[in-house]
């Protein structure tokens, strides 16, 4: 696993955040802002939800570790992680008493709801190395990732096995992966 | 879980369709908040998955049959639209051109050569694509501190975050003033001048950030000093302050040498 911490590191965090270290608490914002913003998102599939359940974390996550009540400080991303884990049970179960929307049925109960995606350079990039794949690469993609189907619904659509769609997706996906993010293995190998 | 099984069960794409179960989805965000590389290719998926989502219309037009053949029509709207794009890119160059002669008045002009000319503003225009700047977005912390210095912090920022850069840099610039080894202050002190193209500020106020040397920002100041270089059109700065941020291996080193990549063929 690549870590974002040691244990060590975890710990030295949690202590200069219940010190009232500034560059503490903005370090601590910065390695856990974004996973429980993404968290929220997948979670909640509401930006605006998942933007205020967010804030939530971060300020319930902060004022523990302030009044001293993490019990592991070396294990600080897990407890941010329940925290956020927390919040988001107690965000549904208040909302189960509410009148729930009318459910989707058929192919638009699979298809995610579009979140917006705030991340935009990544996004650049990723729509860069889009371009680059081949239109039946692409459209495996969007049958996946954007209307939820199934290698084998896939094959059956596209009149191929699923062992090729399944193959293509994955290669697909790679291939975007290393474009955004990969440059770095390659150089760190030596090439 | 572990990175293997991310990968091998497509944890991370199941996650965002939300097909897992409960207990694989608490294990692997559980994972994520703790690895790199995993929250990493995440973010790659969801970004990929909004991109298709936006694009998805066109290639849902596209029905399921094996072998198509491109009708005719389709060839001539796809020549219409090359020649769309093209004529986008040349007007792009134009523009630029335009620009490049306003701020380079006191320099020697040479007689126009359409061939040469039409690279370098294509390069241009493609190192300003580099050059421009998403701020970093800011997470308000709502602290119980008396220090007048931190409130007055978070109220710059709260003017950061509804993006009134001048407002927000008015209040950082006292506070760096204040309390020159504050790191923070001259990050987004430098991300404001940044927005507000004010570019030699914005490199003078990054240079003080990482003066700093407080880690927690020292790699995002060094990214946005190689932005702040790219649109003053200094490209072999920018590649130096990339450079040091890929060797930092932290969160912005996959970035930098993307950016690292495409600047590359544009300085020679």
């Amino acid at each position: 696993m690549w870590t974002i911490l040691t244990a060590e590191e975890q710990a030295s965090l949690a202590q200069r955040i219940r010190d009232g270290d500034p560059a503490g608490e903005e370090t601590f914002v910065r390695l856990f802002g974004e996973r429980i913003r993404v968290m929220m998102l997948a979670r909640m599939r509401d930006a605006e939800v998942a933007r205020e359940l967010s804030q939530e974390v971060m300020l319930a996550s902060w004022r523990a570790i302030r009044d001293e009540r993490l019990r592991n400080p070396e294990r600080l991303g897990a407890f941010v992680h329940a925290v956020a884990r927390n919040i988001m049970k107690n965000y549904t179960r208040a909302r189960a008493g509410e009148p729930s929307m009318q459910s989707l049925s058929g192919d638009a109960a699979r298809v995610p709801a579009p979140v917006a995606d705030p991340d935009s350079e990544r996004r650049a990039l990723v729509s860069a190395a889009l371009k680059r794949l081949s239109p039946d690469d692409r459209q495996v993609l969007v049958l996946t990732l954007v209307q939820g189907l199934p290698p084998r619904e896939i094959a059956v659509r596209l009149g191929l096995s699923a062992e090729v769609v399944r193959a293509r997706k994955s290669r697909a996906t790679k291939r975007i992966i290393d474009a955004v993010a990969e440059l770095s293995r390659y150089r760190r190998a030596g090439h | 879980m572990d990175c293997k099984r991310v990968g091998a069960d497509e944890i991370a794409e199941r996650y965002l369709l939300g097909t897992l179960t409960e207990q694989d989805r608490d294990a692997f965000e559980s994972h994520f908040f703790e690895c790199d590389r995993c929250f990493d290719e995440l973010r790659t998926l969801r970004s990929l998955q909004a991109e298709l989502q936006q694009t998805a219309p066109t290639e849902r037009a596209v029905p399921a049959p094996i072998r198509r053949r491109v009708p005719a029509r389709a060839w001539a709207a796809a020549t219409v639209l090359v020649i769309v794009i093209g004529a986008g890119f040349w007007t792009l160059g134009r523009i630029n051109e335009a620009a490049r002669v306003q701020t380079t008045k006191n320099l020697p002009t040479a007689a126009p050569q359409p061939g040469i000319s039409d690279r370098a503003d294509v390069r241009a225009a493609r190192v300003a694509e580099l050059a421009r700047v998403e701020p970093p977005p800011y997470i308000p912390l709502t602290v119980r501190s008396a220090e007048d210095w931190r409130v007055r912090f978070e109220r710059a920022m709260a003017e950061y975050s509804a993006a009134r850069y001048v407002e927000a840099a008015r209040g950082l610039e006292a506070l760096a003033a204040q309390k020159p080894s504050a790191a923070n202050a001259w990050f987004y002190l430098g991300v404001c001048y940044l927005m507000l193209d004010r570019t030699d500020e914005a490199i003078r106020a990054l240079q003080r950030c990482i003066d700093a040397r407080d880690a927690a920002y020292a790699e995002d100041a060094q990214f946005f000093l190689a932005k702040a270089f790219l649109g003053k059109g200094d490209r072999e700065a920018a590649l130096r302050a990339l450079e040091a941020v890929a060797a930092s291996k932290g969160p912005r080193a996959g970035e930098a040498r993307n950016l690292q990549t495409a600047l590359l063929p544009l300085s020679q």
